[in-house]
């Protein structure tokens, strides 16, 4: 089971990421996922979080208390939701938005994810892919191309994402299941 | 090829819906069941089907009523103030014998309460929101395989019984996403109407019941002329005050459904066999129920978990002999206790069940439960 947390501003996509990444594992991949999100008043511009559980059997209990992976958009989304990864988890954050304290618990990944602009959330899935076995890369670009067709700069952004990770050097880690 | 979908609970209800044959809604968006109504809009129209967004939805449900008196297969959905607004037409489709179904997606309450968040605290409106004596059907799922093969059997106990049926679910089902696979053409089977053999120009009763308590209907405005009214009504739909007549309509409208409490009960039963402690919940506090009992089982805790599925009329025997195996009986639910109070009612040693509740707006957790059971084993918690 891997447990993840995306969290940021309204209009940054994360949401859509979630969905994105669990319907990969769930149509692509024939595993079992749930997604959900915190549902309230907010709308671009207020802070937004998603719940992503993959699983190899039915997911029951929804929401994370302890994710192994936190991925922050937005300072506010460090400040609120940091609590929320288990001790030495995944800590994705983007480098210039985000300033993250000396005192946290994580493995620290700073990438230069809000650069690629509308494309960020999905470079982040491209990040996430190369990074932990959460769902294999051909997955999601399947769902992509379900969701926008041939021709959508998404592709690139989630290549970006991929090369991201070569790029500085990090190897795949063992996270969840 | 399997159809897998991963969407939203209020989807596979909606899916569900056409599944069934629904072809007639009317409505008012409300958070957390507007999603319903936004995928109809695009769906129903194209169909050649009816979609209407009603001015309120006192409005909704009467349009209803009359969608479903010309032939349709009828629902509206809503959340817990719309369905306050809809009690008068409920009433009246109740005694009218109108089938439909009524989606509730429950938040918090009362009143606007907590629009975007999670409660289970409308069992008791759905089975008492109107007032007089009278038998409801009220079914509610807890994942969305579930929510969806429930809305197909809304329907199919709508036409049956002709009477309307509340899908009562909550807004953690309505908004998480998660796998449905939805069903081939013809697995689920469907009920269509029970039609009225009568010819044109002879003499049809509208409510002169078959000797299974059946009414086969004639669509109105079709080839009999007949009264519909929310008064006592005779077997040709008029008003009636005769005692027998009253005490005759209020006994069959009752019995339709009280009676049938083994055809209208469905529950699910997990690590029930050697339980020693056994859970009682529904809906999404069935998920973190389950997950308990799992968790129990892994650390060789003999626990079990009865989900109910029929919340209405309530299933007292199936509730009754599975409280009475056990050492001890917690329900599990996002309420005061409105369940909790019916188990307790049809327990025969009502001291040994207990509640495991929330009440704050937020998803109940498994040590939520695990407190409770940890205070009944009396070991205390540390707060």
């Amino acid at each position: 089971m891997l447990k993840l947390i995306f969290t940021g501003v309204g209009g940054q996509g994360i949401i859509t990421a979630g969905i994105i990444l669990a319907e990969a594992a769930v149509l692509e991949e024939g595993r079992y996922a749930t997604q959900s999100q915190s549902y309230g008043a907010e709308a671009r511009g207020g802070l937004t979080r998603t719940d992503i559980i993959i699983s190899n059997r039915e997911v029951l209990y929804p929401k994370i208390e302890q994710a192994h992976i936190l991925a922050i958009l937005h300072q506010r989304g460090y400040t609120a939701h940091t609590g929320t990864l288990r001790p030495g988890g995944v800590l994705i954050f983007d480098e210039e938005a985000v300033n993250v304290d000396d005192k946290t618990d994580a493995r620290r990944i700073p990438m230069p994810i809000l650069e690629n602009g509308r494309g960020a959330n999905i470079t982040l899935l491209g990040i996430l892919c190369a990074l932990t076995a959460a769902v294999d890369p051909e997955a999601v670009r399947k769902i992509l191309h379900r969701r926008y067709g041939e021709d959508s700069a998404n592709y690139e952004a989630f290549d970006r994402g991929l090369s991201l990770v070569s790029e500085r050097g990090l190897s795949p880690l063992l996270v969840g299941f | 090829m399997k159809d897998i979908r991963f969407i939203q609970g209020n989807e596979a209800c909606t899916l569900g819906a056409l599944y069934a044959g629904m072809d007639f809604f009317a409505g008012y968006p409300i958070t957390p069941s507007s999603e319903i109504a936004e995928m109809l809009s695009g769906e129903l129209p194209p169909r050649g089907h009816t979609f209407i967004q009603m001015e309120d939805e006192i409005a909704s449900l009467c349009a209803v009523i009359g969608g479903s008196l010309t032939g349709r297969k009828a629902m509206t959905a809503t959340s817990g103030p719309g369905f306050s607004l809809m009690q008068e037409a409920l009433g009246y489709a109740v005694m009218a014998e109108i089938p439909c179904v009524i989606v509730n997606v429950m938040r918090g309450g009362p009143s606007t309460g907590l629009p975007t968040q999670v409660s289970q605290g409308d069992v008791n409106q759905a089975r008492w929101g109107i007032h007089g004596d009278h038998a409801i059907i009220a079914l509610t799922a807890g994942s969305h395989q579930a929510l969806f093969e429930n809305t197909v059997r809304a329907f199919n106990l709508a036409e049956t019984f002709r009477t309307p049926v509340i899908l009562l679910y909550d807004e953690l089902i309505a908004h998480m996403r998660e796998r449905l696979e939805i069903p081939s053409e013809g697995e689920i089977p469907l009920v269509e109407r029970l039609m009225t053999s009568v010819p044109r120009d002879v003499d049809y009763r509208p409510y002169l019941a078959r000797e299974d308590g059946r009414l086969p209907m004639s669509d109105f405005g079709g080839a009999h002329r007949y009264n519909v009214t929310g008064l006592y009504h005779d077997m040709w739909g008029f008003p009636s005050t005769d005692p027998s007549v009253v005490r005759g309509l209020l006994s069959h409208l009752v019995e339709k459904i009280e009676g049938r409490e083994n055809e209208l009960t469905f529950t699910r039963e997990y690590e029930t066999e050697d339980a020693e402690t056994l859970l009682i919940s529904y809906g999404s506090a069935a998920r973190t129920a389950r997950q308990t009992v799992y968790e129990a089982r892994d650390k060789g805790i003999r626990m079990g978990l009865l989900e109910l599925e029929t919340l209405w009329p309530f299933p007292e025997r199936k509730v009754r002999d599975a409280v009475a195996g056990v050492n001890e009986t917690v329900v599990v639910e996002m309420n005061l206790g409105q369940v909790f109070e019916q188990v307790r009612r049809v327990a025969r040693s009502p001291e040994r069940v207990f509640l495991a509740n929330r009440i704050d707006g937020r998803f109940i957790t498994p040590p939520d439960i695990r407190k409770v059971l940890r205070i009944i084993a009396g070991k205390g918690v540390w707060a």
